[in-house]
């Protein structure tokens, strides 16, 4: 479930909202601590004090007793999450979206279709082949690569069989319409699409992006 | 700012903290009162786990990383999230000795405090100073305020679920984070629970049903 504040963020970051992050961050640091002592819900904000205590130049050579475990949204996190699947034994660099666990079908890397600030992306249902429903109204091929519903399937398992059947569909049909000329990522071009931001913000985001990359573990003692 | 009230050097810390260092009495910790006392072994007896922070290398991979950066950077998260370590006694300390005192007098520059405690020095101090530290402005719009020039007038919380999920999948009591169907929102749904809302969920396990 998600809480509301999480929701308020997504629409703030998605509309370009100033937020007064540091009221948040303090409103919720303190009903983590205020659970009743009956309550026996985890903490996973270690990370983030550690943020604020070097803030004020707490000596972080004073740490005791380091939270040990995975401090990444890797790969192997995500896949563990069913967020994504690996794509094929011949797509080693592809990934397929899930949500709900098999519902949709989008391979990855794809940042023309996931570039959220497109409204279009949002509830992408395109005809792009790498989308495909799984439903059973065998309904003409244009129609099911556009649908990506099922309800009955939401929550549910699904079976490595009709995982298998999906991708073996998808490639039958990319290849099809590979086949007719019809090449769906090169009408996704920067003019139809626009929003494309400059080399400017490129840049700062090619800073940004090096600032949260460490090469080695997280910032603090061993 | 900070007020020294007694700053007795914990023991044993250091880059060779490990597991054997938890013999430090109450991690090191000196109450100021029975509240922190009682907090604190209601702290420690829950499960810690470390934040999980966003993955450069994973969000390449999967192609979202512009995406997901440029949107973490409108909130002013980017340096907050940088990777680092968690460490018991700084979590316990903190949240055993955090207070916020919200007020409500007044709308126009209303005086929030903030107090906690870091290595047994007390920190008390405006919510404005809070921010500035961490150097974020203490600006912004907060969704739920009691302040009404604080709410966002075109903020409506349904339409912008419907917006994000499929219109099927629209349940007015539940917003599952796994009906989002956009993989940047999803990401940054996820970096945003694992880190400032920190909060071990079931998709933590196997799954991704929180």
């Amino acid at each position: 479930m998600m809480g509301n504040d999480e929701h308020f963020m997504l629409w703030a970051m998605l509309y370009n909202h100033l937020v007064n992050i540091c009221y948040y961050l303090i409103d919720y640091l303190v009903s983590i601590a205020i659970k009743k002592p009956d309550d026996k819900g985890d903490i996973m904000i270690g990370g983030i004090i550690t943020f604020i205590a070097r803030k004020f130049g707490v000596n972080m050579s004073k740490g005791i007793n380091r939270i040990e475990g995975n401090y990444y949204l890797d790969l192997d996190t995500l896949t563990t999450m069913s967020f994504i699947r690996t794509h094929g034994p011949s797509h080693n660099f592809q990934y397929e979206w899930r949500v709900n666990r098999a519902n949709f079908l989008i391979i990855l890397p794809n940042p023309d279709i996931t570039n959220p600030e497109l409204v279009e992306n949002l509830l992408y249902v395109g005809t792009n082949p790498q989308v495909r429903d799984d439903g059973d109204d065998g309904g003409d091929e244009k129609e099911v690569g556009a649908n990506l519903y099922n309800e009955q399937e939401v929550g549910g398992s699904y079976s490595d069989e009709r995982w298998a059947w999906m991708q073996t569909e998808v490639q039958r049909i990319h290849t099809e319409q590979q086949r007719q000329g019809v090449e769906m990522a090169g009408l996704r071009n920067d003019v139809q699409r626009g929003n494309r931001i400059n080399e400017e913000n490129n840049q700062m985001l090619r800073n940004m992006m090096q600032h949260l990359h460490l090469q080695g573990p997280p910032y603090g003692p061993q | 700012m900070a007020s020294k009230r007694k700053s007795k050097e914990i023991e044993g810390s250091g880059s060779s903290a490990s597991r054997k260092q938890s013999t430090v009495q109450n991690h090191g910790i000196k109450f100021k009162d029975h509240e922190q006392r009682n907090m604190y072994k209601s702290l420690i007896s829950r499960t810690i786990f470390p934040c999980r922070y966003p993955d450069v290398n994973a969000m390449d991979k999967l192609g979202i990383d512009e995406h997901v950066i440029r949107l973490l950077y409108r909130l002013g998260l980017v340096e907050m999230l940088k990777p680092m370590r968690g460490f018991e006694n700084f979590t316990y300390e903190f949240l055993s000795s955090l207070s916020f005192t919200k007020d409500r007098s007044k709308t126009d520059n209303p005086d929030h405090r903030i107090t906690f405690q870091l290595l047994n020095v007390d920190y008390k101090m405006s919510l404005e100073t809070f921010c500035s530290e961490l150097g974020l402005a203490n600006v912004g719009y907060i969704h739920d305020s009691w302040d009404q020039s604080l709410r966002p007038a075109d903020y409506y919380p349904v339409a912008f679920w419907k917006s994000i999920i499929s219109s099927n999948q629209y349940n007015s009591r539940s917003n599952k984070a796994s009906n989002i169907l956009n993989p940047v929102l999803r990401y940054l749904q996820k970096v945003i629970t694992c880190t400032i809302w920190g909060r071990k969920e079931g998709g933590m396990m196997g799954n991704d049903g929180e």
